[in-house]
């Protein structure tokens, strides 16, 4: 009896011990090892900085290094498809994008993930995208442009960044709205660069671009209009789509969003942990003073708001994508 | 024009000894990424950002445009020497500089590229101070068509790369145009030829198909039939029958200079296509009693070497004045410039003219300064030719998988690699040429999408469209000018061999 009580108190003991084992496993050492941040675009992209600064933060905060891999390919998808295909344990986590997770995936429904591969930790950029003409364009307000357009009559050579791009959706929208005639122009190197050359070299009359682009080229690009319905801190003396009675009504769906997330599966302590300090890092004035510029571009949004916005702009771009499909 | 010369003037003034000594590093490290297969300037420059983020802002861009022009050359190092080019650029060094080293005269071929890289680099900087603000400007009225017609016209160069069967050298470059096919439809972004793979989304890399075809295949035609190649002369040195060639021939130097710039402003062209169109331009002019292009000729290495290095002047010019990239490379140098909160642009000429002036005294030191530093690696090369064979192949070998891993840290493109070895391989068997493939390549794509969308812009409308655009039917009356030629060429030898 005595040695049976014995064996048993040994056995709870033990149990116990390993519980304990287990647990202090889980909780007090995440992270003991350094954090791969998956970057869809290339090095040396703006939005890179963000990422990098954002992920230095993180590491002070989580006392391992978060290392940004930039992870290059298919418009954003690669990076996308790896991040889904990770193991969920919280070492690897993906600076997701509308182009790639959204956009992209109702363009190929067969890519290997969707919303349910992502578990949300925090939004963390909204990019609103613009109209914009070449300076020397005879119209400098949105009001002034369409009458320009209808003066003159043409179909317009319109840039519409990628193919398959969330820009071009809403550009294409809101052309359709002003019932303005356009013939839509890809540039295959997004937003950033060749449709702005081709602004300057006469081949276009007008492009969907984005503010800090074309920031850089002032003087020699204006922008006519936000495509948004709300004005943005980027740019929060420039006209919005509401201002000039055009609705598109597509909110926070409308512009360029990415954020922070991990495959779905990650622990709920380890997600926990994350969405607590990119909260705390992405709402700190004094980050959003070191990004310089970029800092106007951080809009954080919790988890579960980031999350509805996945299912909203999906439900937005569902039936322009389709459109799209059916007419190429 | 007074204030060229007061740029000039103040040089010695503008760099610190700090500044100086990353410009040096640059350089080193440059030409040593350059040398080395898959491993080119702008895995080099993009490896060095991050060491860039507490430097003062002439010191971060004297490194980047230190490994910037130091990778352009290093390139024609191993192209020279193991007939493998470190970077696409040196893909038209080889056809010529290879045949030179292995008749014996590698350290002629050697300092003939440093030569051709320094001159190149300080003629494309001069004219860089001198008319960056006016030339980026006309530039940028280069529209969808232009671009398209001068791709078309570095496609015209396949006929003329082939050396001996011009059939062979089309088939190559239509290999080189289906192979560019494959990926994202640049209108419409359809997938195509992709077999549903993401990988193949993004086309087909251009490291591993260059290392493969070159690297790997010559590797494996090494192990059938080992070749030496050694330097007989005693003298390990620069030689001082490649300075010569600077008396000789000063307009090839001064052409093809010129070319590398204008080729250089040109947004999305880039070196690879600026150093096979100023070899075809030397070809016109080849004296009689030189060896054949693609045989050790003299003016091939020169022509090519000055005018990928004046490339990287040229592709400054736009980036600077009017923050647009003129390739891969000078985008990342625009990266590393906003990295130190400086907006390229027009306004960085009147915010940062401090900045301006240190890039370009960089630029302009850089280039001078390759001439020594390239030679002191001619000295290393030549002691490495004496190493046996298969030890140098085993290396580049190694060299050849890390490399293009580390571009992309994509393993894929190892098999990519291994499947563009195998085929280069057994199409160097069959004797067919090589660099067609690379200039389909890397050309198709470009032609594809400024032809389409030109073809949008004008509404299907294109001799219409053309027809107002002078610059694009020069290039088109040049283009038919470099078919027509050897057509003519042709027939009278036809007609004089039938009519007996």
């Amino acid at each position: 009896m005595n040695t049976i009580r014995k064996k048993a108190l040994a056995l709870m003991l033990a149990a116990t011990l390993s519980v304990g084992a287990v647990a202090s496993v889980a909780h007090a050492e995440y992270p003991d090892k350094p954090i791969t941040l998956l970057f869809p675009w290339a090095p040396g992209d703006p939005f890179e900085a963000v990422m990098r600064t954002l992920g230095e933060r993180m590491g002070k905060e989580l006392g391992q290094p978060v290392v940004v891999t930039s992870t290059v390919g298919a418009g954003g998808k690669k990076a996308t498809a790896a991040a889904a295909k990770a193991d969920a344990d919280g070492y690897t986590l993906l600076n997701n994008w509308v182009a790639p997770q959204i956009a992209g995936k109702l363009f190929d429904p067969d890519l290997p993930y969707d919303n349910s591969s992502f578990a949300p930790i925090a939004g963390v950029l909204a990019i609103p995208f613009t109209v914009t003409v070449a300076e020397t364009h005879p119209s400098n307000t949105m009001p002034e442009f369409i009458e320009w357009a209808k003066a003159e009559g043409k179909t317009l050579n319109f840039g519409v960044c990628a193919p398959q791009s969330v820009p071009r959706l809403v550009g294409e929208q809101f052309m359709r709205s002003a019932e303005l005639e356009f013939n839509p122009i890809p540039f295959n190197g997004g937003c950033m660069g060749d449709n702005i050359t081709g602004l300057l070299n006469g081949s276009l009359d007008v492009s969907v671009s984005v503010v800090p682009a074309t920031r850089i080229m002032e003087g020699q690009v204006k922008h006519l209009l936000l495509l948004a319905d709300e004005s943005h801190p980027i740019a929060p003396d420039l006209a919005t789509a509401a201002d000039v009675d055009i609705n598109i009504g597509w909110g926070a769906a409308a512009l360029g969003w990415g954020g922070l997330v991990a495959p779905s599966g990650t622990p709920d302590d380890v997600l926990a942990k994350l969405r607590q300090v990119s909260a705390d890092i992405l709402q700190d004035e004094a980050f959003l003073k070191e990004l310089g510029p970029l800092g106007k571009l951080i809009a954080y949004s919790s988890p579960s708001d980031f999350e509805a916005l996945w299912s909203e702009t999906e439900q937005l771009l569902k039936p322009r994508v389709e459109e799209l499909k059916t007419s190429n | 024009m007074s204030d060229f010369f007061q740029t000039l003037a103040s040089f010695p003034s503008l760099l610190s000894g700090v500044q100086l000594m990353f410009l040096v590093i640059g350089i080193g490290a440059g030409v040593v990424i350059g040398a080395l297969p898959g491993v080119g300037p702008l895995l080099g420059v993009v490896m060095a950002i991050p060491f860039t983020f507490y430097m003062d802002p002439v010191s971060s861009m004297a490194l980047l445009m230190g490994i910037y022009q130091g990778g352009s050359y290093g390139g024609a190092l191993s192209a020279t020497v193991i007939g493998i080019p470190g970077t696409p650029m040196a893909a038209a060094t080889l056809l010529d500089a290879h045949p030179m080293a292995l008749r014996g005269r590698a350290s002629y071929a050697v300092t003939l590229a440093t030569l051709a890289s320094c001159i190149g680099g300080v003629i494309s900087g001069l004219v860089l101070i001198a008319v960056a603000p006016a030339l980026a400007a006309f530039a940028i009225k280069f529209g969808p068509a232009e671009a398209a017609a001068f791709a078309l016209l570095g496609l015209t160069t396949i006929g003329a790369l082939s050396g001996g069967s011009a059939l062979k050298g089309w088939m190559m470059g239509l290999l080189g145009l289906l192979i560019a096919a494959i990926g994202l439809d640049p209108v419409s972004g359809e997938s195509r030829f992709t077999f549903g793979s993401l990988y193949l989304d993004s086309g087909v890399a251009l490291v591993p198909l260059l290392v493969g075809l070159f690297s790997i295949s010559e590797i494996l035609r090494q192990i059938e039939k080992p070749i030496r190649v050694h330097d007989t002369s005693s003298n390990v040195s620069a030689s001082a029958d490649a300075f010569r060639t600077l008396i000789q021939r000063p307009f090839n130097y001064l052409r093809s200079s010129a070319l590398g710039v204008f080729i250089g402003i040109l947004p999305g062209i880039g070196g690879v296509t600026a150093a096979f169109l100023s070899y075809r331009a030397a070809m016109v002019f080849k004296k009689p009693s030189d060896p054949d292009f693609g045989d050790g000729n003299t003016d091939g290495v020169i022509a090519s070497e000055a005018a990928n290095s004046a490339v990287a002047g040229g592709a400054l010019i736009p980036m600077l004045a009017l923050a647009i990239p003129g390739d891969p490379i000078v985008a990342v140098l625009m990266g590393g410039l906003m990295v130190q909160a400086i907006q390229p642009g027009p306004g960085m000429f009147l915010n940062h003219p401090e900045v301006i002036d240190g890039i370009f005294a960089v630029f302009i030191l850089g280039a001078i300064l390759l001439l020594p530093i390239g030679l002191l690696f001619v000295r290393l090369i030549i002691r490495l030719l004496r190493l046996p064979q298969w030890s140098i192949m085993c290396v580049v070998l190694m060299v050849s998988v890390v490399g293009t891993y580390s571009v992309s840290r994509e393993i894929l493109d190892i098999w990519t690699l291994i499947a563009f070895g195998v085929v280069g391989y057994l199409l160097r068997k069959a004797d067919y040429p090589l660099a067609p493939i690379v200039v389909g390549f890397v050309l198709g794509p470009i032609f594809e999408k400024n032809f389409r969308r030109t073809g949008l812009i004008s509404q299907g409308d294109f001799v219409g469209f053309i027809a107002d655009r002078p610059i694009t039917l020069a290039v088109l009356a040049l283009i038919l000018v470099f078919l027509l030629v050897p057509l003519f060429r042709y027939l009278p030898s036809q007609i004089d061999r039938k009519s007996p």
